[in-house]
């Protein structure tokens, strides 16, 4: 299963196994890691499951769609690599992905 | 429960009629069997949606189904922010208020919630008995939600009842309901123009004075909207949820003492009160774009009436879901909404339905119902019950007597 490293503000790492086709956020919230609040469970519309994808992440993880890229301007200290960890889904080709959490969400 | 006529049935669907929404549980139950989007004839018209599925989908998927026109039937007068908003504009006023209802801020709430329910019952418990509606949990909220707000408490009676007027005349009495609105308004507004004078203060008001949406200040009027919409989310609901938890444990002795006891989990029992009260019915959402729901074509402006209380009885979802099982889990209801728009003050409500309902089952354990009454309930798009008359061992009061 692929496994997904969520690192706290403060550099804490959480890492999990998420089913593929489950969400970066799906992954969070059924593993309980702190940081994550998902208030709209997931429906890109609250911004409040914000990420940073680290590094070489990126462009494999991809551009936000117009709708996630307007919530992301809602964001606290929106980044270059700022996304909606609802609208990042989990493959094969994301094991090992690794999202920086922000100081503070909503 | 199947009706031969559900298309009757359908066009004659009414969320204001106090007759068909007392128990409207076999009527929702016919339209998620038989037609699970209807179409009711009745305020201008609008389509409604049934099941649990569509109508998480329809509360979720706000580039479709937008808030922008409103979301009550018939609409409210006077926009509300940020209900009547959609995302991306919504959640900026979210992101503001939700700092003031995490489960961290509303816990730092708790001593004075408590200490507000207890002297309340302190001005009953000597009796032996009690309108649990009217003595308890109708004064209480707006006793924690005004202050919050950081509107005076003393003006609570007015406010009390044009909130009431608002929420359930606006099918009956459209003129009044406009006055109402004024009043509240013109109230709301010489509020915070007051406020912009006065000394901080650490309420959502002064909150709202401090903040920026895209780099502007909240206009006045951006503030009375925003308080406003708290005002109707923070009273009448909770009310609703705390009353039906409160009737049911009346009528179901032993889960008392397994809440007492700890054999209940306070917060799962609570999530199932709520989703087996189902406060809020129903609320409106307006296609933008052609769109269908249940196989059925959606045009752009068509209205659709998502109902949260039939959603919260799927059986698809909810096993025995007519039942108030307060073991049940996973609990997945709607009771809060879904979406951009979940209720603000869910983790409010939560922590006040729980103090009052350990407040009465210390203090007034052994309270009881009488076996005749039957309870009549408040409708609209929220439904509540209108009273819970109760009888129990008298017991001291906390507090010295004024």
């Amino acid at each position: 299963m692929p496994k997904v490293t969520y690192l706290q503000y403060d550099g804490t790492p959480h890492e999990v196994e998420v089913p593929a086709g489950n969400s970066v956020m799906e992954g969070a919230t059924a593993n309980l890691v702190p940081g994550i609040d998902a208030d709209c469970g997931g429906a890109c519309a609250c911004a409040t499951c914000h990420v940073v994808v680290t590094g070489e992440w990126a462009d494999k993880v991809g551009q936000p769609s117009d709708i996630e890229d307007q919530m992301l301007d809602v964001v606290f200290e929106r980044k270059p690599t700022s996304r909606l960890s609802c609208q990042i889904k989990v493959d094969d080709q994301l094991d090992g992905l690794v999202v920086q959490l922000p100081e503070m969400q909503g | 429960m199947t009706f031969a006529d559900i298309d009757k049935l359908a066009d004659a669907f009414d969320h204001a009629s106090p007759e068909q929404m007392n128990d409207p549980y076999p009527m929702y139950e016919a339209f998620r069997r038989q037609c699970p989007m209807g179409r009711s004839s009745q305020h201008g018209g609008f389509n409604f949606v049934a099941r649990y599925e569509t109508v998480k989908k329809l509360f979720e998927d706000f580039s479709t189904f937008s808030s922008s026109e409103g979301v009550g039937i018939p609409p409210h007068p006077f926009e509300m922010f940020p209900i009547d908003l959609d995302p991306p504009l919504q959640a900026k006023y979210r992101r503001i208020l939700n700092t003031r209802f995490t489960v961290e801020a509303v816990a730092a709430k708790g001593e004075r919630i408590e200490s507000v329910i207890d002297g309340l019952i302190d001005g009953f418990i000597e009796r032996g008995e009690a309108d649990l509606a009217a003595d308890l949990v109708r004064p209480l909220l707006p006793a924690i939600v005004l202050p919050l707000l950081g509107v005076p408490y003393e003006d609570q009676p007015k406010m009390s009842a044009w909130i009431e007027y608002l929420t359930r005349g606006r099918a009956t009495d459209m003129e009044g309901v406009m006055k109402a609105g004024q009043d509240i308004g013109m109230y709301l507004m010489q509020r915070v123009a007051q406020r912009r004078e006065m000394p901080k203060e650490d309420d959502v008001l002064g909150l709202l004075l401090e903040s920026f949406i895209d780099g502007e200040p909240f206009t006045d009027e951006q503030i009375y909207r925003t308080l406003l919409i708290i005002l109707f989310g923070g009273l009448d609901t909770t009310s609703a949820v705390m009353l039906e938890s409160l009737y049911f444990l009346a009528r179901n002795p032993d889960e008392k003492q397994k809440l007492l006891s700890g054999e209940r989990d306070w917060k799962t029992a609570i999530e199932e009160f709520v989703r087996f009260t189902s406060p809020i019915q129903g609320l409106r959402r307006t296609a933008k774009k052609e769109t269908e729901l249940e196989g059925k074509a959606i045009k752009p402006g068509d209205w659709i009436f998502g109902l949260h209380g039939s959603a919260n009885r799927d059986e698809a979802i909810f096993p025995e879901a007519g039942r108030c099982l307060l073991d049940r889990s996973p609990n997945p209801h709607l009771a809060f909404g879904a979406g951009a728009h979940i209720c603000l003050g869910r983790n409010l409500a939560r922590l006040e339905i729980e103090l009052m309902l350990r407040a009465v089952l210390t203090r007034l354990g052994d309270y009881q119902v009488a076996g005749e009454f039957a309870p009549e309930y408040l409708v609209g798009e929220a439904r509540g019950m209108k009273s819970l008359p109760v009888s129990f061992t008298p017991g001291k009061r906390l507090a010295a007597a004024a």
